[in-house]
C-alpha cells in the first residue's frame, strides 16, 4: 500500500508499505512514518492520505482512508499549507480562512449537496532540523466521486440548455441553503461544482466563504471583501474589495452557466468595451432563461435577483419576462438575521492585505478519481501466471495449427540422430555404416 | 490478454475461466495439440500439454518477480 507524506518539503513523499496490504495489520498498527522525512503518516492515527488530488495557493488536498470505517471510506485530507512568500499578516488572513471553511463546513455539511465536515485539527510534528517543532493544520471533509464541470466541460463539450438547467436549479437550491445561514460562498466557478457519479451536484470549496452573520454593522449584507476570487467570476462590486451580497454569489453562478453553455472563457464572453456581456451571439437559448442569465449578470448589486429564490421563481414562470426595474437594495435582510455567532469580528474583517486586491488561487478543489488502483504483488504474481499459462498453450495450439511441426521435427530428426553418439556403444552404429 | 488484465477487465475469477477453457479446448481438440503427438516418446499427450504449461507458468512467474524486484530497487534510488 502507498501512503502519501504530508509534509510539504518532504522531497520523497510516496511511501511504499507492503504489510499494509493486509488489512489486519492495517487496522490494528499504531502507526507508520515516513521513511524519508519522519512525519506521521497515519493523521490521527485515523486518515491515510494516498494520494495528492491538487495543489494551490493556500494548500493541497489528498484523497485519503479512513481505516476506522469498516469499508475504509475515503474521503479529502485538506492541509492548509501557505506558499512562502506571504507576509505575516497575509499568512493570518489565509489562515483565518481555512478556519472559516471549517466551521461553514460543519455548519453546511449536513445538505445533502454540500460535503460532510469529518474532520478539523492540528498536529505538531517534531522538526528533525529545529528545535521548534513544525504545526500542521488539516481539515478531513467527505469525498465526492465524480468530476468537476471544468474537466466534464473540457470532455464532453459544450452543456445543453436543458443541462444548464438542471445545474442552475439544483445549485440554487444549494445556495438558497448557504445564505439562508448566513454565508456567501464567494468563489462559484465550474471546478467548484461537482457532479457525482450518480447524477447530484455539489457545490465545493467553501474555503473564501464570507459569514454576513457576523457583522455587527446593521444594514450592511457583506463587509469588505477579502480579494479572493476567481478571475472573470467575480462581480464588480467583489473586485473593487468592498462589500458582498448574496447576490454576488448568483453573479458567479450565471458566468459559469454561460462559460458551460459556450464552452468559452469568462474573459471572451466580456466585451470590456462597453462594458457589458456580450453571450447572446454565443448562444441560442430560450428567452425565459437568457432574461434570467441577463439580470443576474447586471453590474449593479441591488438590480440582481436578490436571493436564489427569486431565481428560481423566474425560472419557473412561464409568461412574462422578469421586470429589470431596480429593487431596493437589500438593506434589511441580513440585519435582520438574528446573529447565531456573535463572535468579534474575525481578522478577514481587515480588507485584504494587498492594497489592490490580487486574486489569489482559492485552496484546491478535489479532483475526482478516474484512476485504476495499482496492482498488489500477489495480483501480479496471479496475472503473470496466468499469461506464462495461457501462453504455453497458445503456444502448443499454434504450432499445431500452423503446421509449424516442421523445425521441431527437424529437432527431434537431430535428436535421434545425435542421442547414439552419446551412448556407450556408439561407436557401433557408425562403423556399421561404414 | 496482458493489456486488458492491466486494465482490470478481467481479473481473479475471470482468469481462470478462461485458463480452463483454453486447457480443455488444447487438451480435447486434436487438431490444436496435434504437435504433441509428432514429439513422441516423452509421455501422454495429456502430461505433456499439462507439464509445458505449468512450466511456463513457472517460467513467467519468475520473470515477473525478478521484474518487479529490480523495478522496486529503482524506484527506491530514484
Amino acid at each position: 500500500m502507498e501512503i502519501c507524506c504530508t509534509r510539504p518539503s518532504c522531497p520523497r513523499p510516496v511511501n511504499h508499505f507492503a504489510d499494509l496490504d493486509d488489512l489486519t495489520t492495517l487496522k490494528t498498527i499504531q502507526q507508520k512514518f515516513c521513511t524519508t522525512c519522519g512525519m506521521p503518516l497515519m493523521l490521527l492515527g485515523r486518515y491515510l492520505p494516498v494520494r495528492l488530488l491538487g495543489q494551490g495557493g493556500f494548500g493541497a488536498a489528498y484523497l485519503a482512508r479512513d481505516r476506522y470505517t469498516p469499508a475504509m471510506r475515503q474521503c479529502v485530507v485538506k492541509q492548509f499549507q501557505p506558499s512562502g512568500d506571504l507576509s505575516p499578516d497575509q499568512l493570518q488572513l489565509a489562515h483565518s480562512l481555512f478556519e472559516r471553511e471549517g466551521q461553514v463546513l460543519e455548519q453546511l455539511g449536513n445538505h445533502p449537496q454540500i460535503p460532510d465536515l469529518l474532520a478539523f485539527f492540528d498536529l505538531d510534528v517534531p522538526n528533525r532540523n529545529a528545535s521548534k517543532p513544525d504545526r500542521f493544520f488539516y481539515l478531513v471533509q467527505e469525498f465526492i466521486d465524480g468530476q468537476n464541470m471544468e474537466e466534464e466541460l473540457a470532455q464532453k463539450g459544450k452543456f445543453s440548455e436543458a443541462g444548464v438547467t438542471e445545474l442552475l436549479e439544483e445549485i440554487l437550491k444549494v445556495l438558497k441553503f448557504v445564505h439562508e445561514n448566513g454565508s456567501i460562498h464567494r468563489d462559484i466557478k465550474p471546478s467548484n461544482i461537482m457532479r457525482r457519479r450518480d447524477g447530484r451536484f455539489y457545490l465545493l470549496d467553501f474555503g473564501a466563504v464570507k459569514q454576513v452573520t457576523t457583522a455587527p454593522l446593521a444594514g450592511k449584507a457583506g463587509r469588505a471583501s477579502t480579494g479572493i476570487y476567481s478571475m472573470g467570476f467575480a462581480p464588480p462590486e467583489q473586485m473593487q474589495g468592498s462589500v458582498v451580497y448574496p447576490a454576488t454569489d448568483l453573479y458567479a453562478l450565471a458566468v459559469t452557466c454561460l462559460m458551460l453553455l459556450t464552452a468559452k472563457d469568462p474573459s471572451e464572453l466580456y466585451d470590456a468595451y462597453s462594458n457589458s456581456w456580450k453571450w447572446r451571439s454565443e448562444v441560442k437559448v430560450s428567452d425565459r432563461l437568457a432574461q434570467v442569465f441577463d439580470r443576474m449578470l447586471l453590474p449593479t448589486p441591488s438590480q440582481r435577483f436578490q436571493s436564489a429564490d427569486e431565481v428560481v421563481a423566474a425560472l419557473q414562470t412561464t409568461n412574462s419576462p422578469p421586470p429589470i426595474a431596480p429593487k431596493p437594495a437589500p438593506a434589511s435582510s441580513p440585519a435582520s438575521r438574528p446573529a447565531s455567532r456573535p463572535t468579534p469580528a474575525p481578522v478577514a474583517s481587515k480588507p485584504a492585505p494587498a492594497a489592490p486586491p490580487a486574486p489569489t488561487a482559492p485552496p484546491p478543489a478535489p479532483a475526482p478519481v478516474i484512476q485504476r488502483r495499482s496492482f498488489s504483488t500477489l495480483e501480479i504474481l496471479g496475472g503473470a501466471a496466468f499469461t506464462g499459462f495461457e501462453g504455453g498453450l497458445l503456444a502448443i495450439a499454434l504450432a499445431s495449427l500452423l503446421r509449424l511441426p516442421s523445425i521441431l521435427a527437424f529437432g527431434w530428426f537431430w535428436w535421434q540422430c545425435w542421442v547414439p553418439w552419446f551412448l556407450p556403444n556408439r561407436g557401433a552404429g557408425l562403423r556399421k555404416l561404414i | 490478454m496482458v493489456f486488458a488484465q492491466s486494465r482490470r477487465w478481467i481479473e481473479k475469477v475471470d482468469l481462470m475461466i478462461i485458463a480452463a477453457i483454453t486447457l480443455a479446448l488444447v487438451l480435447f481438440v486434436p487438431f490444436l495439440s496435434g504437435i504433441v503427438s509428432t514429439l513422441g516418446g516423452i509421455g501422454t499427450p495429456t502430461a505433456v500439454i499439462l507439464l509445458v504449461s505449468v512450466f511456463s507458468a513457472l517460467i513467467a512467474v519468475a520473470v515477473a518477480t525478478v521484474f518487479r524486484l529490480i523495478y522496486n530497487l529503482l524506484s527506491r534510488l530514484f
